[in-house]
Formats: C-alpha cells, sequence, structure tokens
C-alpha cells in the first residue's frame, strides 16, 4: 500500500506540474499588461516598465515559468503583484474561511439529501420521489448566485427592515460564527442535496435489488431495519467518493457564494487575483484548487478501500 | 487621473472624484493668506463630545484596500483609508478651496513664480497603530514623503504617478532617473519651514500637494510598502487600530489629533463587499454608507423607494465620458476634422443619459461641471444630422465608411456603445463594436492607432483644469503609452496650455483654458457624451455628507447616532 501511496503522490506531483505550467502560459499570453494594470491609465510608460523590471515580468517567458516551476518545487507559489505578500501565506490565510463553508455546506447536503434520496428508493414513485425530483431538479437548474440573493433577501433583508429582526447579517464573513455561515451554507447546500438525493435514490435502489437485501426481508426484519442497517452502509461508498470530490473542489474555493455573500475564502481571493490581473496570486489559487482535488482524491480512493474489502491496490 | 468603471459586473471600484455643484473660487491659490477656512484646533465637538459623536461609522467597499502606503495608493479605496490616516501640506474645505493642512497658513510664492515658502503647523504628532505619538512632524518628514515618492528603490515598485504629479519640481528628474536621492528643489530651511522650488512656473502645486500622494510620514519610514503596511503612521485624525485583510479595517480616533475632531467616534471600513449586499445592508440598517454606487439593476427601485427619502446621497462627478477618435492614424477618414466634427452632430447624448437611469447629464464640451473653467454656455455641436451628413459630404465621405468602437465589457458601456452605433449609421457609417476586459483595453488604448474609436471615461486628479488637458489631449502624451486616447497633437494648443500651468492671474487662467477648450472642440478629437453622477444610500442614523467634491470619501464630518 506505501508503494501505491508514494505512486499517487508523484502523479499528484505531475499533475500539479502539467496544471502550472499549462495555466501559467494561458496567463500569461492572455491579452492585457499586469504592469499597467498596476500603474493605471496616466502612468508613463517608463513608470510602467520600473514596475514591470521590480517585479520581475520583464524576464523571459521560457526563464519566468522556469523559475516559477522551480519554486513550486520547493512550495514557493510566489508573490503577490499586489499584496507583495507569499501566495502560499496569502492562500494558507483564507483556507479557514473556504473549509468553514466547504464542510457547511456539505454538512447540510448529506442532512436534507441522504434521508430524501433513501426514502424516495424505498417508495419509488411514492409522493416524496416524484416531489423530490421536481424540487431537486429545480434547484440544479437554479444558480448558485439566484438562490444565494434570494436567501438573503427573504431571510436576512425581509426580516430586517419589516420587523426590524436581525436574524441573519446581509453577507459578511466572521470566523465560525453559525450566524454569518448560515445562509452562505445553506445555499451551497442545497444545490449539492440535489446531486446527494440523487445520487444516494439510485445506489439504494440499486442496492434493494441485491439477494442479501431479500434474505434480510425473509427473515423479518423491518422495512427501515432491512434499509439502514444493511443495504445503506453498502450504498455509502460512490456516496463517499463524490463527497471527496465535492470537497476537493469545494476547498479550492466557492467563486460565486464567497462573491455573494462576501465571504473572505480562496474563491473571493480567486476573483481578486483576475480583476487586478495578479498574476502570481492567481497561478496561486488555481494551483491550490488542484492540489485540494488531487490530495482529497487520494484520501477518499484510501477510505473507500478500507470501507470496502473487496477493492485492493491494483500495482 | 482614470479610475475602473464602477459597474463591471459589481467587481471593481467605484467611480469616484467628484463634485458638488458648488463654486469653485478658492481652487487656485494666492500668495498670502486668503484661506478660506483655517481649520483651528478647537470645535463645539470636540469641547463637549455629544454621544452621537462617539459612534462609529461603517462604510463598505466591492473593491480591496489595495496599498496603505499613500505613495502608491491610487484606487478609492486606499484614498479612502489614507483620508483617514494621514494628511497633506494643503487640504481642501468642504468644497474645492484650497485650505492649509499640516501647513501653517497658504504659502508665499517669489514673485517669479518658482519658490513656494511653507510655514508648518506646531506641535503635529504622529501616531503609530497603537495611537500612540511617535514623534512630532517636521519639515524633513515634508522633505523626505515627496523623495520618497520619485525614487525608484521604494518596493515593491516606484510609485506609478509620482513623477508624473511631482515631477515639476526643480531635480526631481535626478531622482526619477536614480541619480540622487533628493530632490534639489526640496529644502527644509528650518524644523518648521519648506521651500520647494519648481522647474519652471506651474500653478498646479498646491492641487498636487493636496493628493494623498502629497501625504505626510515619518522620515525614517521604510523603503518598502509592504513594511510601511505593517505600522502606517501618519498625522491624521484616526489610527489604524484593527486590519484584516481582505475583509475588515478599523480606525480608532487620536486624541491629540492637531485639527478639528471627526464628528464621529471611529470608522469601520468593510472591503470586497458585493455592492448589491451593501445596498440591502445600508437599507436595513447594517451599514452606514455604500462605497459604491447604486447597483444599476436596482437603481429606479431604490432612487423611487419612498422609504428612503433623504437617505440617498447623489454627487455630480468631476469626470468625463467620451468617444475619443483616432486623429492621426495615416489613411483614416477619422483624421479629417470634418468627419469628427459631423460624428459631433450625429451621436444623441440625450439618449445616452436616459439610458444611464438619467444619472449624469450630457457634455457637449471638454471640463465638466464644478471644474474651474467649465462653461455652460460651450456647445459647439448640436444634434444635428442634416449638418452631420453634409459635413460628411464635404469630407467626400458622403457614401460612409466602416469602422471600430473599442469600449469595456459593463453593461452601461456596452449600452452606450450601441446608441452611438445606432446614430453613426443614421450618416452610413458602419460601426463595430469591440468589448474589452478594462485591463485589456488600457493596452489597447495606449497603443497608436490600434483602436480607431474608443468610448472612456476620464476623472479628474485635482480640481485644475490642466488635469483635463495636459494628461490626455497633449502632444507629450500622445506617445505609445500615453492616456491621449485620440492621439490629438496640437502645437498651439499645446503651447497655450503650457503658458497657462504659470499664468499667476487666476482668472485670466481660467479664460485660456476656455480658449483652449474652444481651439480642441474645433479640432473636434472627441465626442463628448456625458457626465456621471455618483448614487448612494445610507443608513437611517448618518448625519452629514461624506461625497465630497474631491476627495473620494470625506468620513471626518459623517455622525451617527449610537
Amino acid at each position: 500500500m506505501i508503494g501505491y501511496i508514494a505512486r499517487r503522490i508523484l502523479w499528484g506531483i505531475t499533475v500539479l506540474l502539467a496544471v502550472g505550467s499549462l495555466t501559467f502560459v494561458l496567463a500569461y499570453v492572455a491579452p492585457g499588461d499586469p504592469a499597467r494594470a498596476i500603474a493605471g491609465r496616466n502612468a508613463s510608460a517608463a513608470a510602467v516598465e520600473a514596475i514591470r523590471v521590480a517585479h520581475g515580468m520583464d524576464r523571459p517567458l521560457p526563464q519566468q515559468m522556469l523559475d516559477y516551476l522551480g519554486g513550486l518545487l520547493q512550495l514557493d507559489l510566489g508573490t503577490s503583484y499586489r499584496l507583495n505578500r507569499p501566495v502560499l501565506e496569502v492562500l494558507l490565510e483564507r483556507l479557514p474561511a473556504t473549509v468553514e463553508l466547504a464542510v457547511g455546506g456539505l454538512l447540510i447536503a448529506l442532512l436534507i439529501g441522504l434521508p430524501l434520496g433513501m426514502h424516495s428508493a424505498r417508495r419509488p414513485g411514492g409522493l416524496v420521489d416524484r416531489l423530490g425530483i421536481v424540487v431537486t431538479s429545480f434547484l440544479v437548474a437554479a444558480p448558485a448566485f439566484w438562490v444565494g440573493y434570494m436567501l438573503l433577501y427573504a431571510l436576512a433583508f425581509q426580516p430586517a427592515v419589516r420587523w426590524g429582526l436581525a436574524l441573519f447579517p446581509i453577507g459578511g464573513y466572521e470566523p465560525w460564527d453559525l450566524r454569518y455561515l448560515a445562509l452562505p451554507a445553506l445555499t451551497l447546500g442545497i444545490g449539492l442535496a440535489a446531486y446527494y438525493a440523487r445520487l444516494m435514490r439510485t445506489a439504494m435502489l440499486d442496492e434493494l435489488h441485491h439477494d442479501y437485501v431479500r434474505t434480510a426481508r425473509s427473515k423479518g426484519l423491518t422495512e427501515r431495519r432491512v434499509a439502514w442497517r444493511h443495504a445503506f452502509n453498502n450504498a455509502l461508498p460512490p456516496v463517499l467518493m463524490q463527497i471527496g470530490l465535492d470537497l476537493g473542489l469545494l476547498l479550492g474555493g466557492v467563486v460565486i457564494i464567497e462573491a455573494v455573500f462576501s465571504w473572505r475564502g480562496i474563491g473571493r481571493l480567486a476573483i481578486d487575483a483576475v480583476t487586478q490581473e495578479d498574476l502570481p496570486l492567481l497561478l496561486g489559487t488555481v494551483l491550490f484548487a488542484t492540489m485540494c482535488i488531487v490530495v482529497v482524491n487520494l484520501v477518499v480512493d484510501l477510505a473507500v478501500a478500507y470501507l470496502d474489502r473487496r477493492i485492493t491496490f491494483i500495482r | 487621473m482614470d479610475i475602473r468603471r464602477e459597474h463591471r459586473l459589481g467587481l471593481t471600484l467605484a467611480s469616484v472624484l467628484v463634485l458638488i455643484a458648488t463654486a469653485c473660487g478658492g481652487a487656485t491659490p494666492s500668495a498670502a493668506p486668503s484661506v478660506a477656512g483655517s481649520p483651528g484646533p478647537t470645535t463645539a465637538a470636540s469641547a463637549s463630545p455629544a454621544a452621537e459623536l462617539n459612534g462609529t461609522v461603517s462604510i463598505a467597499f466591492v473593491g480591496d484596500i489595495q496599498y496603505w502606503d499613500p505613495a502608491l495608493a491610487y484606487d478609492t479605496v486606499s484614498w479612502a483609508a489614507s483620508r483617514l490616516l494621514f494628511d497633506q501640506l494643503i487640504h481642501y474645505d468642504a468644497g474645492t478651496g484650497l485650505i492649509p493642512g499640516l501647513a501653517a497658513e497658504m504659502p508665499t510664492i517669489s514673485d517669479d513664480g518658482l519658490v513656494y515658502t511653507f510655514k508648518l503647523r506646531d506641535g503635529v504628532m504622529f501616531h503609530d497603530t497603537t495611537g500612540a505619538e511617535t514623534g512630532e512632524m517636521t519639515a524633513d518628514d515634508v522633505v523626505f514623503s515627496i523623495n520618497r515618492l520619485l525614487r525608484q528603490d521604494l518596493k515593491p515598485n516606484p510609485s506609478p504617478v509620482g513623477g508624473a504629479f511631482f515631477g515639476i519640481i526643480a531635480g526631481a528628474d535626478k531622482v526619477l532617473a536614480g541619480e540622487a536621492e533628493t530632490a534639489s528643489g526640496l529644502r527644509a530651511v528650518d524644523p518648521s519651514t519648506l521651500e520647494i522650488e519648481l522647474a519652471k512656473p506651474d500653478k498646479r502645486l498646491l492641487n498636487i500637494l493636496a493628493m494623498g500622494f502629497g501625504s505626510v510620514i515619518p522620515k525614517d519610514s521604510p523603503m518598502d510598502a509592504t513594511e510601511f503596511a505593517k505600522n502606517p503612521i501618519g498625522t491624521g485624525p484616526y489610527h489604524l487600530s484593527e486590519y484584516t485583510q481582505g475583509q475588515r479595517a478599523s480606525f480608532a480616533l487620536n486624541d491629540s489629533y492637531w485639527g478639528d475632531r471627526p464628528m464621529n467616534g471611529g470608522v469601520e471600513m468593510r472591503v470586497n463587499v458585493d455592492d448589491q449586499t451593501q445596498l440591502q445592508q445600508a437599507i436595513a440598517g447594517q451599514l452606514d454608507l455604500m462605497g459604491d454606487p447604486v447597483p444599476p439593476g436596482s437603481f429606479t427601485a431604490t432612487v423611487n423607494d419612498p422609504t428612503l427619502e433623504g437617505r440617498i446621497h447623489r454627487r455630480i462627478d468631476v469626470a468625463i465620458f467620451y468617444l475619443a477618435m483616432d486623429t492621426s492614424a495615416p489613411g483614416s477618414p477619422l483624421s479629417e476634422v470634418k468627419v469628427r466634427q459631423a460624428f459631433n452632430h450625429a451621436v444623441d447624448k440625450d439618449n445616452l443619459v436616459r439610458i444611464a437611469n438619467g444619472r449624469g447629464g450630457p457634455a457637449h464640451c471638454i471640463l465638466p461641471p464644478a471644474m474651474p473653467g467649465h462653461d455652460p454656455a460651450c456647445k459647439p455641436y448640436t444634434l444635428d444630422l442634416t449638418k452631420a451628413s453634409s459635413l460628411m459630404a464635404e469630407a467626400g465621405q458622403a457614401g460612409g465608411f466602416s469602422t471600430k468602437l473599442y469600449t469595456d465589457t459593463t453593461d452601461l458601456s456596452k449600452a452606450w456603445a450601441e446608441s452611438i452605433q445606432a446614430d453613426l449609421a443614421k450618416i452610413n457609417v458602419q460601426v463595430e463594436l469591440v468589448l474589452q476586459d478594462w485591463d485589456v483595453l488600457l493596452g489597447t488604448i495606449t497603443t497608436p492607432h490600434e483602436a480607431p474609436m474608443v468610448l472612456i471615461g476620464w476623472f479628474q486628479d485635482f480640481p485644475d483644469p490642466s488635469d483635463f488637458v495636459d494628461p490626455i489631449l497633449s502632444c507629450a502624451t500622445a506617445v505609445p503609452g500615453g492616456a491621449n486616447s485620440s492621439w490629438y497633437c496640437n502645437e498651439e494648443v499645446d503651447a497655450l496650455a503650457a503658458a497657462a500651468l504659470g499664468e499667476p492671474d487666476d482668472a485670466k487662467r481660467i479664460a485660456m483654458y476656455q480658449d483652449i477648450q474652444n481651439r480642441i472642440m474645433a479640432d473636434a478629437p472627441w465626442v463628448p457624451t456625458t457626465f456621471s453622477e455618483t448614487v448612494e444610500v445610507v443608513s437611517a442614523r448618518v448625519a452629514g455628507t461624506y461625497l465630497h467634491p474631491v476627495y473620494p470619501f470625506d468620513l471626518r464630518p459623517i455622525s451617527v447616532g449610537e
């Protein structure tokens, strides 16, 4: 197993270098001049050039790229043009907010999605199942920024304006303050809940047709016990796999929701990096997101293998 | 200056720099203490602070505070923060009049207009982030602060516009070239006397000193802006008491501030707050002041909401939007003046104002309202399609031609560009629209003859008419990398503008700029389109006005209930 993990880590580093190179090229060949963006419109050409030299943008592109990739191997993601701080330091500073939102959102998604999926699978075609399909289809289709604004309007803005009730703050971030976390996590959660409900429903329907379920039923176990004690555990691996994938994605920053709720996370940082042409910061956020996916995928693979002993590590 | 347009997907900085419709009588310096109102150290508020003066004012911005170092700060959010922490030798009064700031009185000016002598206030103390006094300001601090703007060894990069503004000081060129650390024209005569000698007479000096770049910091400040940001020290009424990058900055009062006590007990500045969220927070009372304008999609509902009566603040910006036409591209029909004049007769400016929800007004000349020299009678071109068509015929372009119009990607710019496109189609000109992100557009329009036409805006750096001529319509800026988007170069106009810079008689000087304006409009490098207006909502507990004609935001006179 150690050999397997070592190979996966090497593979992960390769992926990171490849993504780093590709993003570097895309970011640097895209139109726009970061030095001019820093200097503004009425800086002279000489002033723009001074900024270019000060930030090392005057070096040939291949050299800049090699320096960058070399730094990457030493966990140096470069220095932000605008913040003039190490990119890694800035990312780590923003990570807790993004972790909080990702975990909160996933928890809500699971709390809504799993029971809904279970219930739908146990009575396919029933009222909950049909209603669930309609609601989840709607939620899957609804863009996060719309859901976010609606929740803000209905649960934070209107109570405050109509009744002077400050139920939830209208956007903002305070570390581990549930009043601030509730609405962004709910926005993220109900979007994801729809996926989990569908995933759970499919996995459970699949499990409920297996022989061991028939055996359990024939032993006289209640339907609830059959579903939760027997089928549920076996339906979990694909769900766990999905949680891992989502967690990896979400840790890379939840761009839209962080913007709508003024959430001080990595997604918001990525927006700033794009709008300010802060290429090292932009590259950093992309690579960080990639790294989250690579690492979490590895952890999930190991966890699933641990849960399901039929899975072996292929050499 | 140019500030990116406020509507960019709600992600960018707000527009700012502005104006109220006040007169600008005191906008130029006088030789002696003819001061519009010298701020003394006492006010009724400081003598007996009323309870409401202790409330903390909150303001939010879409953008972040990019620089704490006044040598580099060139965006509205950073300026709003700078205004709390730092002072300059010269300040503005409630309008555009210049008054002494750290200077004890307005400077004396030598007869040749070259040497300005400032007496500094006594007992002005610097404060650090704990509010502790770190020393008394002297002339050496002022000399250091200005030299620092010019020096090329400032980290992470030199000031982008230090040379553009402070390059007028004698010897500044040597500092900018890295050949000296101090400009020969900056002299601390004694701890409370400063002399500034110019390379040639230039009436802009006091306006330049009153910019955020003119902020005075201690002479032992680091030459690294990142180091400076860890403990920004200034002479302002507040100190930075708490800062979480990307989230919030809190400012507390300095008890021993030399000037008027602010009308509030502190300021909380929230950053990275979406403009729609700002609006909802302000209406619901969770935010006192919006740092960005009411988002276009909510504009009509907001300004017509009867419950918000008295809570909507408006300011006509000292800014102009215009269609710049490339006047010197070889072989282009636009290099023919009659074609450009025809365009001026063809564009329906009232429609552009309607598209902007009625904000601002139509622009007919270069100098915007509230800018000294603005002439409401200056209206050389009226909407007249017959005249436009005949001018096109005189230019041999009766059948029209095809060209391109570049602008940024905001909804408003796009809608304006489409309206202009439709107007020009009426005189047989087929216009292809090219929308580019601001940073890309910046590269396009600073490259000669890349964009035949560009629709863009210009916001004042300071309320002096030179700011709407020299940086954007002079031969010196019609060069690669320059901000002259119409590549307009008229040596006669340049000579007049150079003379106007040093003209000591204010009335004569204003008349010179009006003459310059008329000459430029006759050459028609632009179709001036609109003036802009900032509209914001405040919470119910706010008293006072914070939309200052020059400072992007002035939070000092704002008071809030507890």
